[in-house]
């Protein structure tokens, strides 16, 4: 009666603690009046379970209902969207748990209760998260375990001991099929939404955007050479392209599919030994961002289908990276970008607004006829932000309505956005094509795994200039003002007092002793995203290859088939040879060990000697021997013979045997 | 019914064998699973079925619950548990989320993992079969069912139940033998022989059940169900009284004899024992006169069973009230007495008494 229909106090204690245990990791994706709302209906089903309140009427339950919906669709616009539907789905489990009487609710709550747990993947995709996930699957289990034991009057934890122990005998077989497992493409595609809240580089660049990106220590996307790291200060990763100025912040202009071939990027000459100096094969390992751009040193190719080169060098993916991305690149230092530029692209970067910036203007202009040619009048107006006492800052005074003369001629303090977007407008002004370019400079690099970590406050924005017989030419105007950043890093560019990840006052880079612990668990995830995040057709077909040599369909079922026969036949063999391999009775195991231990004292029993008639036989020869031994012998014949004990007095006596035979 | 499918079925399967002189439980009366429920429409899996439960779970006093005696199927909540499973699933591969696969793939390890510790809960199971107090039809027998663990491995949540009849839950965690009473309610008067007895768990996760239909060998005595009536048979004397007789007026201290075992201890002398004159029992002297006999005959215009039921309730009446009464019935015959081992002996004799033979006797 007890189990079909109603079930122990103790599960209503392990669902509710199963749904604390399960939310922690929704904690930072659901706006705060879910959180409040949920924890409200656990503080209520707990008041039911002491008996203080009562289970919601119909009304109160309707009420709930209805402005649960409400507010998702407040709060989300929608409910079929990913973030509202997991909304929705912890809602349900609450209120199910808020109304569960019957085994069935309990069940029906357990089972929301797993997907609750996968559903937190949909957000943390860490080592650590899966781990604690995987704890909470047993938190679960331990629930359902509780509902189908007899109910029990002292509170125990036998049930979460069996259900770790049931989990850790379910992990292997779930290594297997994650391995082997076909890796499926979607049967309909889903997108998630609503992530655009990311941080990354944006569309529009201002004074200010991007250092607004050194707040944040989040990975961006790490690199791993294939053929050797180039020096550091050349990793200048290119992303998206600024060519539209209004005066005030410039705008990415669309991207356009390359019309390259594989052999416009890498002609004849870069196979030389001389052109291999300037190739560069590299993987580049890149977190979701819900963005379409990748990253890349120039000049990039790939070979991938969903990925695609634009006529402007930077490469894209073909849907938002909404997951962990790997791609693998080529690069060619040594090429001469668009050494014909054609007319629209050179109108596009000659562009200044008619109005504003005049002084600015006027400067160039004058410094242009000042020049004998485009390269001095490019170095000219370099060193004049060294000479003229400009400063790298993150926090630069605010500018006004003509940004690039407030800055140039009064404020004088800058980021690298400020430098990137005045040297351009100067450029455009003397009339050379030039164009803002934003991406990431630099990289940590970690020895352990030997590869290159970029973060997000290592984005960074430079200039490219078009120059006749060169084509498009890197310029870093910060990297004449603040060297060190280029060289070293940002935090060694920085002025005293300043410092990035400002607001984050617990990042571990803060923490110069952490920093060997910190890259050790980088690797370590780095490892996890590449194996286990990033496991799919590809690197099943490399597993495939490397056990199997050839993958055909053939080996593959016989593989199966000797797989399963190999279970099969260790189960088989575990039960029938069970009994063969050990003596099952303790009890007897100890006898054992005093028979052997005698018979070093060469003393032995007789095949048709009792334990009795040994230990009597003994005692006649050698009464202290014999007296330990027949202590002994008792103790065994009485746990043997004398009744049917239980558990505990079975305990009690075979560790008084145990004593006993110390003596002997 | 089932007592009449009971003889039945033994005639169908005698070629089995029949060491306890039992005859063989009838399968159709017990709660099959569901393949075998929808099967049992075809007469050769009906016959297979029978003599291969019957090879496979004799009817015997003890039996050990083996790899062959024990059948492993999931529950509603276990097709549930996959489906959760598959969905998880599902989702992990439209997101292209390895996590969430991984989820899914660790639910159903998880439900394999379970099939094996749901058959180890029952795995080496001993039943031994215990036998049960007599009864009145109408009322639940209660078996006793031992269960024995192999070793010290504990058995959770273990069920215990007769088709259509209550369950009974234990666990076997401390000792390594105990015993548990197991109801069922017979439908006929008789020798009543348990059908199949269903020793199931679902332990861990409720979503495999593992289970074996075992056939004990065991059976307990119905009484007929006593049924209160207005008629009174005396000894031929007194003829028929009225509603109700008022024996206590009757009741009159006549002498003290030597206590004998069965005496009603209501009447022993108490007095004298304390006196040191050993047990003496007070005999009445109306009692001495009133001696009754229950006579077959005399209930002639009822049904057979109705007969018993009436007959049975004046033995409880006239044992109650300490009246000596003998028993008639055809091809019984019971002298006057009181006590308790003569009601035992009247009360078996009227549930074993077969009425079969003398069904066209009433109808003439």
């Amino acid at each position: 009666m007890i189990l079909q229909e109603k079930f122990p106090r103790a599960t209503v204690f392990w669902i509710l603690f199963a749904q604390c245990a399960v939310f922690i990791p929704h904690l930072n994706q659901v706006p705060i009046w879910l959180s409040i709302l949920y924890f409200a209906c656990i503080g209520w089903r707990f008041g039911i379970y002491q008996g203080r309140w009562d289970f919601p009427n119909k009304w109160v339950k309707g009420f709930l209902i209805i402005a649960a919906f409400i507010s998702v669709l407040a709060s989300f616009q929608t409910i079929s969207g990913a973030k509202g539907g997991v909304a929705l789905l912890l809602i349900a489990f609450a209120y199910k748990s808020l109304e569960m009487k019957e085994q069935r609710d309990a069940y029906l709550v357990v089972m929301l209760a797993y997907f609750v747990v996968a559903c937190a993947f949909l957000y943390q995709r860490s080592f650590f998260a899966a781990g604690y996930l995987i704890v909470c699957v047993g938190i679960v289990s331990a629930a359902l375990i509780s509902m189908n034991h007899l109910p029990r009057n002292n509170f125990d934890f036998d049930g979460l001991k069996l259900s770790f122990k049931m989990l850790i005998q379910a992990i292997p077989l779930m290594i297997f099929l994650f391995i082997f497992f076909p890796q499926l493409p979607p049967l309909f595609q889903i997108n998630l939404g609503g992530n655009d809240a990311k941080t990354g580089l944006s569309d529009t660049l201002n004074p200010g955007s991007i250092s607004d990106l050194t707040q944040s220590d989040e990975l961006a996307f790490r690199v791993k050479f294939t053929n050797g790291m180039p020096p550091k200060n050349q990793l200048y990763w290119r992303a998206q392209l600024f060519e539209r100025f209004d005066g005030i912040s410039w705008t990415v202009s669309p991207k356009q599919k390359s019309e390259l071939h594989y052999t416009d990027v890498f002609p004849a000459e870069s196979f030389t030994d001389e052109g291999q100096k300037h190739t560069i094969e590299y993987e580049v390992y890149q977190e979701a961002s819900y963005s379409k751009m990748l990253f890349s040193l120039a000049t990039a190719w790939v070979h991938a289908s969903n990925v695609q080169l634009n006529s402007d060098y930077t490469i894209d993916k073909t849907s938002p990276v909404d997951g962990l991305f790997h791609y693998k690149v080529e690069s060619n230092t040594a090429l001469k970008r668009d050494l014909e530029l054609s007319e629209r692209s050179r109108e596009l970067n000659l562009l200044v607004p008619l109005y504003g910036n005049e002084k600015a203007k006027e400067y160039a202009i004058e410094l242009r006829k000042k020049s004998k040619d485009e390269q001095e009048f490019v170095l000219k107006v370099l060193s004049a932000f060294t000479e003229n006492g400009f400063q790298y800052t993150l926090n630069p005074p605010l500018l006004g309505a003509n940004p690039v003369d407030e800055f140039l001629f009064d404020t004088r303090k800058g980021f690298c956005e400020h430098f990137a977007s005045s040297f351009v407008y100067l450029m455009r002004a003397g009339g050379i094509p030039a164009r803002i370019v934003a991406g990431y400079m630099g990289g940590e690099y970690n020895k352990q795994g030997d590869y290159v970590l970029v973060h997000q406050f290592q984005a960074h924005a430079w200039a490219e200039v078009w120059l006749e017989g060169q084509g498009w030419v890197r310029f870093d105007p910060t990297a004449w003002v603040a060297p060190d950043r280029i060289n070293q890093g940002i935090e060694e560019a920085l002025p005293d007092g300043e410092s990035i990840l400002e607001g984050n006052l617990l990042a571990a880079r803060k923490f110069d002793a952490l920093t060997e612990i910190r890259l050790q668990l980088d690797y370590l995830n780095m490892q996890w995203d590449k194996w286990v995040l990033g496991y799919d057709e590809t690197l099943q077909m490399q597993v495939f290859n490397k056990l199997l040599g050839k993958v055909t369909s053939t080996r593959i079922s016989v593989f199966m088939l000797l797989c399963f026969s190999f279970v099969v036949l260790a189960t088989s063999l575990a039960i029938f040879f069970k009994d063969f391999f050990r003596v099952k009775d303790p009890a007897d195991r100890l006898y054992f060990s005093m028979q052997k231990k005698l018979k070093n004292k060469h003393i032995e029993r007789q095949p048709f000697e009792t334990p009795n008639d040994f230990a009597q036989r003994i005692n006649t020869k050698d009464a202290s021997l014999g007296k330990a031994l027949q202590s002994f012998t008792h103790v065994y014949v009485k746990l043997k013979y004398q009744k049917e004990w239980n558990k505990k007095e079975r305990d009690f006596l075979l560790k008084e045997m145990r004593e006993a035979l110390k003596s002997v | 019914m089932s007592q009449a499918s009971f003889s039945n079925s033994a005639n169908s399967v005698s070629s089995n064998k029949n060491t306890y002189g039992y005859s063989q439980y009838d399968i159709e009366s017990y709660d099959s699973t569901g393949l075998v429920k929808i099967l049992w429409i075809i007469p050769w899996f009906r016959r297979w079925y029978v003599s291969w439960i019957n090879r496979m779970l004799p009817r015997v006093n003890q039996i050990t619950l083996n790899r062959n005696r024990v059948f492993v199927f999931p529950t509603a909540r276990g097709l549930l548990f996959i489906i959760c499973a598959f969905c998880v699933f599902l989702a992990g591969t439209n997101y292209s989320n390895n996590l969430i696969l991984g989820t899914g793939f660790l639910l159903f390890s998880l439900f394999m993992v379970t099939i094996w510790h749901s058959f180890l809960n029952v795995l080496g199971l001993t039943i031994i079969a215990g036998g049960a107090e007599p009864i009145f039809l109408g009322e639940f027998a209660q078996f006793k069912v031992g269960l024995k663990r192999p070793s010290d491995k504990p058995f959770y949540a273990l069920k215990l139940l007769w088709p259509n009849a209550r369950e009974t839950l234990t666990n076997i965690d401390e000792d390594q033998q105990i015993t548990v009473k197991v109801a069922i309610k017979p439908q006929q008067r008789g020798y009543f022989y348990p059908p199949r007895l269903t020793v199931e768990t679902r332990f861990p996760f409720g979503i495999i059940r593992c289970w074996s239909h075992v056939a004990l060998a065991t059976h307990c005595v119905v009484y007929p169900k006593p049924i209160e009536n207005t008629i009174y048979l005396g000894d031929g004397h007194e003829g028929q009284h009225g509603d109700e007789i008022n024996f206590q007026s009757n009741e009159e201290f006549y002498e003290l004899k030597k206590y004998r075992e069965g005496d009603n201890l209501n009447h022993v002398s108490w007095k004298s024992f304390s006196k040191g004159q050993g047990l003496l029992t007070k005999h009445f002297a109306g009692f001495q006169d009133e001696t009754v006999w229950l006579d077959w005959d005399a209930f002639r215009p009822f049904e057979h069973e109705v007969k018993l039921s009436y007959m049975c309730y004046w033995v409880l009446r006239f044992e109650k009230e300490n009246r000596p009464y003998g028993l008639e019935l055809p091809g019984v015959l019971l002298q006057p007495e009181v006590g308790e081992m003569h009601l035992k002996q009247c009360l078996h004799a009227l549930a074993t008494f077969d009425a079969t033979d003398f069904s066209k006797e009433s109808t003439q």
